[in-house]
């Protein structure tokens, strides 16, 4: 039995003896799918991993990896097209070619749920299955995705029973997907991203090497997801998750889909370090690699240039250190230079990025200035420019990751001296109450969060003269208005914004006139769960 | 989803401005004399009381002309123009609560450059045509609160409107008043149409910022045959030590004269009556230096 599913799973190598081949990948991340599902938090931040990790350890060229993030079925057909007519030049020109397709998103129904878009997984299969590639491999990373493989012309085989010494490439499709046919493939925020997709980047990184020949097969690297997708969604409420693997082949041997060595650069775990799982976590808070450390044998993990944390969760507490992996580099980590830290200090884990990227309430109260653009009141103008302070109440991520909706409330006022009539100074003391709704697209990685947004705002204006025996005068009008800043992390929880709004004021009482104002504020910011 | 609403008006403001504010046109004169000392309370000679206590009483008539006919003017400061057009605004109708089943209109129309006139008016609600009650004009000459103007209050038109009679019948039939806001002293002149009177009796005001002045009265036509026309001026400085003369200017006691002096402290030091057994104690030259009654300046300017 395990001959049968060696034989036919080999695939074509791609330092095989046929000469080198022109790899392609199409990688579509969407969180959103329509009506009747619930937007995904990491499904396309799983597309870049794994994008990355192509591009930067699978042989494919940047020019020929296509990322598209939440867009629409009808584009990820037109870039397949384009995909599908680069590999066919390439192959009239007589290179071996390979598509390497990768899903992360919906599907439900038997569709792939591309926003409010839908692509049915049938007519995605074959056109797979007809593409002019010698050897296609799809991933679909969602819900129910085993469905794709229960169908007619496939063959399913466990994945650990891969093998990879055989020589003769094959040529056909092989289909990965993240849950059988009847599972939901979770995500979680403790890893931030898919758990399938999550075990597959540390595999293709290098701690699926099981061979330890510094390369990632395919069917290394879905062996590796297979385990540690299924160990890992054993106790969820969703229940264990089982990816699967099929394939219609001719031919054999295994394909190499990552080296690791031959860039020679990234993070190397001697084999004194201790056994277990450590945490290779990236600035930004997500966790890059999760490598499963065994006794005595070192691991290379292809880590791109750049700073990172190597957590490891012992009993009672947590071993953190920092690393720096330089370009061409391998960086040696020791256990020496982790320090002990208690689970409430992790740096890297649990509150902050649950906060990032998960729905979650910030609170902040704010001083600014509003600068009105009209002329002066003592020159004739009508609105003066007024110091602001006020509370802003933001619901992060409402609208799917780095969409939010705020709330906002604000009291200035001022005094001054209004020219009447081209003749007449009159004190005044004015007064402003505004309330707004924003909607606001913000990216959170890092402790550097720009944002952009528009909002709606309620300005009711009051200002009497006193002494006078005028009237008091008030004014109440809606102000749309954009939003531009920066929020500045220094603590899991606490921030400093610093924002600008640029308003719309329009004045209709005297004459009709076009007015705006700049709002210049910074905040303090509190952040915490639901 | 711009929907503005509201009165933030610099031009209602301006247009404001043209009515005449009262507290500015009334006579202080009430408020220097109720601190109660000295004049009427202990005086130094004789008992001359009967003549601070007319000009008192005059002042005070005086200033309840300028309230009675000015308040009319306050509503227009508590509500927002209803029709704002370039060069006017206009408020109602409204319905006047103090007068039910009537309606209330006012406009201030600007005539010209720093010029106004404005009017309030009333109408039977159910009928078209509105009646001017008060109305007047204003010219901005130094800023928008200082200039010189003219209003009047017209009772008969108001009763024509309103279907009511006079409550006494020495109530006047109209009020006249002209001002003059740009200068120091302001300066406030009254003539009230009194049917009994062929010539409407006429309160004067001077008033300056350091808060010294001149009060008077000149009334011409009296029933009485020995003093068919008097006058009655009242001066004080700004530290309150004052004169009154009071004179017959017609009739069989025509050219008498009385005259009161006090000091600061509010003790008559002078007081002189040129008929014969008249009061004649101190001596004039301890009596105050005080202004003279300076007339209206002509409008419009």
């Amino acid at each position: 039995m395990r001959a049968l599913a060696v034989a036919s799973l080999l695939i074509a190598s791609l330092a095989s003896a046929e000469g080198p081949t022109r790899r392609f990948a199409l990688i579509v991340g969407n969180d959103t799918g329509g009506d009747g599902t619930r937007d995904l938090m990491y499904a396309r931040d799983d597309a870049r991993k794994l994008h990355d990790i192509l591009t930067r350890l699978g042989g494919v060229k940047p020019a020929d990896a296509f990322l598209l993030l939440n867009d629409s079925s009808e584009n990820l057909l037109k870039s397949l097209a384009e995909v599908e007519k680069r590999a066919a030049d390439a192959r009239a020109r007589g290179d071996r070619t390979a598509l390497f397709f990768y899903y992360s998103g919906h599907a439900r129904d038997g569709a792939l749920r591309l926003g409010s878009t839908q692509l049915p997984m049938e007519s995605l299969k074959a056109r797979l299955a007809q593409a002019p590639a010698d050897i296609r491999v799809a991933v679909f990373d969602a819900c129910k995705s085993g469905a794709i493989t229960r169908t007619k012309g496939m063959r399913r085989a466990p994945a650990f029973e891969v093998e990879s010494d055989a020589q003769r490439a094959a040529k056909g499709l092989v289909i990965l997907t993240s849950s059988a046919s009847d599972e939901d493939s979770q995500e979680s925020d403790s890893i931030g991203g898919s758990y399938f997709s999550h075990h597959l980047a540390s595999g293709l990184l290098g701690d699926a090497d099981k061979s330890g020949d510094g390369r990632v097969s395919l069917g290394e690297a879905y062996a590796y997801a297979y385990e540690r997708t299924v160990a890992d969604t054993a106790d969820t409420a969703s229940g264990p998750q089982h990816p699967t693997f099929s394939f219609d082949l001719a031919g054999n041997g295994d394909l190499v889909l990552t080296d690791v060595i031959e860039r020679r650069e990234g993070l190397l775990i001697p084999a004194s370090a201790p056994a277990g799982a450590w945490f290779l976590v990236d600035m930004r808070g997500f966790v890059v690699a999760e490598i499963a450390k065994a006794e005595n044998a070192q691991r290379l993990v292809a880590l791109a240039p750049g700073k990172y944390w190597v957590k490891r969760r012992l009993a009672g507490h947590l071993k953190i250190g920092q690393i720096s992996v330089a370009a061409g580099e391998i960086t040696v980590i020791s256990p020496e230079d982790m320090k002990s830290a208690d689970f409430s200090d992790d740096p890297v884990k649990g509150a902050y990025q649950t906060l990032t990227y998960t729905k979650h309430w910030g609170v902040g109260i704010n001083g600014g200035y509003n600068l009105v653009f009209d002329k002066p009141l003592e020159a004739g103008g009508y609105f003066p420019s007024a110091p602001m302070f006020g509370l802003d109440v933001m619901f992060h991520n409402a609208f799917g990751r780095g969409w939010s909706f705020g709330i906002d409330g604000a009291f200035g006022f001022t005094s001054g001296q209004l020219l009447v009539g081209g003749l007449e100074s009159l004190p005044y003391k004015y007064s402003a109450l505004a309330l707004g709704l924003s909607g606001i697209c913000e990216w959170p990685e890092g402790w550097w969060v720009p944002f952009v947004g528009v909002r709606l705002a309620l300005n009711i204006m009051n200002r009497e003269f006193p002494g006078s025996g005028l009237p008091n005068q008030g004014y109440a009008i809606f102000v749309p208005g954009l939003v531009l800043g920066m929020k500045i992390r220094f603590s899991t929880r606490w921030s400093f914004v610093a924002r600008t709004r640029l308003n719309y004021l329009l004045y209709t009482i005297d004459s009709t006139r076009s007015l705006g104002s700049v709002e210049f504020a910074g905040l303090f910011n509190y952040e915490f769960g639901l | 989803m711009f929907c503005a609403c509201g009165n933030w008006s610099n031009e209602d403001v301006e247009y404001l401005y043209a009515l005449p504010q009262k507290e500015a046109l009334k006579s202080q004169l009430s408020d220097t004399a109720s601190t109660g000392q000295g004049l009427r309370h202990d005086p130094l000679i004789g008992d001359p009381v009967k003549y601070y206590a007319e000009a008192e009483a005059n002042s005070a008539a005086f200033n309840a002309l300028v309230e009675n006919v000015l308040g009319g003017l306050d509503v227009l400061r508590t509500i927002a123009p209803t029709t704002r057009e370039p060069n006017k605004r206009i408020w109602g109708p409204w319905p006047d609560d103090k007068n039910p089943g009537f309606d209330g209109r006012a406009e201030i129309t600007k005539t010209g450059d720093k010029t106004y006139e404005w009017k309030v008016q009333a109408r039977k609600r159910g009928t078209q045509t509105f009646t001017t009650i008060i109305g007047g004009q204003f010219v901005a000459t130094e800023t928008l609160r200082k200039g010189r103007g003219t209003f009047f209050f017209d009772a008969v038109a108001a009763h024509g409107v309103y279907g009511t009679t006079k409550a006494k019948p020495e109530d006047p039939d109209k009020v006249d008043f002209g001002y003059a806001t740009d200068g120091d002293p302001v300066i406030v002149e009254i003539d009230v149409k009194v049917p009994q009177l062929t010539v409407p009796v006429r309160y004067q005001l001077n008033r300056y910022a350091d808060a010294a002045g001149v009060f008077g009265f000149t009334a011409d036509g009296l029933p009485d045959p020995n003093a068919t026309k008097i006058s009655a001026i009242y001066s004080w400085n700004a530290q309150r030590a004052g004169r009154i003369v009071y004179t017959v200017l017609a009739g069989n006691y025509a050219g008498a004269m009385a005259e009161q002096c006090w000091n600061t402290d509010q003790k008559v030091v002078f007081e002189f009556g040129n008929w014969a057994g008249g009061p004649n104690a101190g001596n004039r030259s301890d009596c105050a230096e005080v202004a003279a009654y300076k007339d209206l300046p002509a409008f419009p300017p």
